[in-house]
């Protein structure tokens, strides 16, 4: 009887320790998975800020080419430093005429 | 059962004696068991209240708490606006991160020796502003926006508490005065406050918005710019600007005027500069009218093929006499009439068609209303209320109606692409994309009109203007200014509108200057033909190849068999 007894209330034991247990494990694992998504949450917001920050040197970067691209900026470099000059249109010829034109020389050399 | 026993084989009291020592012995054990017990209960008690507390604690923490996660600086808390580019992708406005340099004036110690610290680095700050501004009783005052990484530097290298740096965007325009008035700008907080900032506000401040695709064309407008430049300082004029159309879209390609600014600093820029002439300053743009007039005699058909008016006579009107520039001694055709900018001739015409007819013309044009596009830089034009004679006859020659260059610009691509109205626009069509227009001459008149414009450059007041090789046709027109009720003779708007190829007209050139001087080589001369016309040549002569127009031959020189015409 006395055995019973003990059995009985050793069982209550586990019944009662085995769930808190499993509660606290289940608790502690919940911790752990929230505390592991955190980290990436704020690794996440670490990549985005660090995104930002790639592309703003990316617009820094494209304001810089923009500005060095200007024509009012390279129009001064050409003249000043080739010496080119706007091609008048006196210069330029269309494929027809420089055909006539070599045409016209080749008959010359003749 | 004990005392059971006891009782029945012994006396009473032997018995009692005999076991007392044992019931005390057992008494002493049960109360110690006893104590024992409710010690590791109270114990047991103690340990669970402790572990459910710390399990209670465990699960506030692990499920009901969720710990703010530190952010440095939130890329998205600081506003942002989409960029502006030009019709080929090229940037022409972005926006960059800056850092602005705020106080908390209850941090501060010494305002004095701050302010001198602050002025030390920032030496363009007023001390006395910022010595008001760290007394304050605010905890949060502005010292300087928009910093540059070096002003930025050497304030943090000052180490006082009481100043921080908060990241601010700021708009730039990598391009400086580049298409300046086209843009606009920006006030500090970034609502955009003139130009494309200020139309497309809404679209660009959305989040994560496209770069809005602007018509201009960067190198055009760089061309144009460029070329007005050197003519208002050749010229000495007081001030210019330009518009370049696509003439079979309503696209703008380019759009500048002189005076310009630099929107990077647009606050610091005179109110004068930052007009847009072409799209707000309104003139009496003169004979430039005269292709509508030419347009009004052949829509209400008063002109008979081959026939020539009696423009060497005199004409009065209402008492005023209508005078022409050029000395006329025969009568002479329409297309003549534009070649030689008659005022009597087109006078003549437009009489003839009445003024129902001319005003009708007018309103088809969008002479009547402010240019419909999408800046809300866009003047209305001043237009006379009654329409006697004399009106007709003045504004058939540019003269008693006041409207912008952008908005004439746009009158007169409509009498060039085939009678088309098309409202300009500064934003880029795509390819199929619906236009909006409605006819406002035929396509015969249109014809007409270009025969006749492309006469006045073989022929007429326009030659100064002409390019070897890309079939201009245009317009000169010389216009005196109305000071204080009276025209100043000496004091000019001169233009010239250039379209071209004459083959196939798809651009439009409008030059105007305002109050050019005659100039070494103009024998004096400071009308239109000697200045405006020889920079919308040059403009042509630049901007052509690179638009994709391809050069011709030979120009080949128009005959005006149509409608009549002395050569």
């Amino acid at each position: 009887m006395r055995y019973a007894h003990a059995t009985i209330v050793r069982r209550s034991r586990v019944g009662l320790i085995a769930p808190m247990l499993i509660f606290v494990g289940l608790l502690v694992a919940l911790y752990a998975i929230k505390a592991q998504t955190l980290e990436a949450k704020s690794r996440v917001y670490t990549l985005e800020r660090s995104l930002a920050h790639e592309r703003q040197v990316v617009q820094i970067l494209s304001a810089e080419i923009a500005h060095l691209e200007s024509p009012e900026r390279l129009r001064a470099l050409a003249v000043d430093q080739l010496g080119l000059q706007p091609t008048p249109t006196q210069r330029t010829m269309t494929l027809k005429q420089a055909t006539q034109e070599l045409a016209q020389k080749v008959e010359g050399q003749r | 059962m004990n005392n059971t026993s006891i009782l029945s084989g012994m006396s009473t009291k032997d018995a009692f004696l005999e076991s007392v020592p044992s019931l005390n012995v057992q008494d002493e054990e049960q109360k110690f068991i006893r104590q024992a017990r409710v010690r590791i209960v109270m114990g047991m008690v103690i340990f669970a209240l402790f572990l459910l507390l710390l399990i209670s604690r465990l699960a506030e923490v692990s499920l009901l708490r969720t710990p703010k996660v530190f952010t440095p600086m939130a890329a998205n808390q600081v506003k942002t606006r989409a960029d502006i580019v030009d019709r080929n992708g090229e940037l022409l406005a972005t926006s960059l991160e800056t850092y602005s340099l705020y106080a908390d004036p209850r941090k501060v110690w010494d305002a004095v020796a701050s302010t001198e610290a602050i002025i030390s680095v920032l030496p363009d700050l007023d001390p006395a502003i910022v010595e008001e501004r760290l007394t304050s009783k605010k905890s949060f005052v502005w010292i300087k926006r928009n910093l540059t990484p070096k002003e930025r530097q050497l304030v943090f290298s000052l180490g006082l508490p009481e100043l921080g740096f908060q990241v601010e965007p700021k708009r730039v325009y990598p391009r400086g005065n580049l298409a300046a008035h086209v843009l606009g700008f920006t006030d500090i907080d970034l609502n955009g406050t003139a130009g494309v900032e200020r139309a497309f506000d809404k679209r660009l401040s959305e989040k994560n918005a496209a770069p809005i695709k602007l018509s201009i064309d960067m190198r055009v407008q760089f061309a144009l710019a460029d070329e007005l430049g050197v003519g208002m300082e050749k010229y000495a004029a007081l001030a210019a600007s330009g518009v370049v159309l696509n003439i079979k879209t309503g696209e703008i390609l380019a759009m500048a005027s002189l005076p310009d600014f630099n929107p990077n600093q647009s606050g610091a820029t005179l109110p004068n500069n930052r007009l847009n002439r072409a799209s707000m300053q309104l003139y009496e743009l003169g004979s430039t009218f005269k292709p509508i007039t030419i347009a009004l005699a052949h829509e209400a058909g008063v002109v008979k093929d081959g026939e020539k008016l009696p423009v060497h006579k005199p004409l009065v009107i209402q008492t005023k006499s209508i005078k022409d520039d050029h000395p006329v001694y025969e009568p002479m055709g329409v297309d003549d009439i534009l070649a030689k900018s008659s005022n009597r001739g087109v006078s003549l015409l437009a009489l003839r068609a009445g003024g129902d007819a001319q005003q009708d013309l007018l309103k088809r044009l969008g002479l009547f209303d402010r240019v419909p596009m999408e800046l809300k830089e866009s003047a209305a034009p001043l237009v006379a209320r009654e329409w006697q004679d004399i009106t007709i006859a003045t504004v058939s020659y540019g003269h008693g109606i006041s409207v912008t260059p952008l908005a004439l610009a746009t009158a007169l691509a409509a009498l060039l692409n085939g009678g088309n109205y098309i409202a300009p626009t500064i934003e880029k069509q795509k390819i199929g994309q619906a236009i909006k227009s409605h006819r406002a001459v035929s396509s015969e008149t249109s014809q007409h009109v270009v025969d006749s414009m492309r006469y006045v450059v073989t022929n007429g007041t326009g030659r100064n203007a002409a390019v070897e090789g890309y079939e201009l046709m245009g317009k000169t027109g010389t216009a005196e200014k109305l000071i204080n009720g009276e025209y100043a003779r000496k004091r000019l708007v001169t233009t010239f509108v250039a379209a071209f190829p004459y083959s196939d007209p798809h651009y439009l050139v409008f030059i105007v200057y305002d109050e050019p001087k005659a100039y070494e080589g103009s024998w004096g001369y400071a009308t239109a033909g000697w200045n405006a016309a020889i920079t919308a040549g040059a403009v042509v002569e630049r901007i052509a190849p690179v638009l994709g127009v391809r050069k011709t031959v030979k120009m080949a020189a128009h005959k005006p068999a149509k409608i009549g015409g002395s050569q």
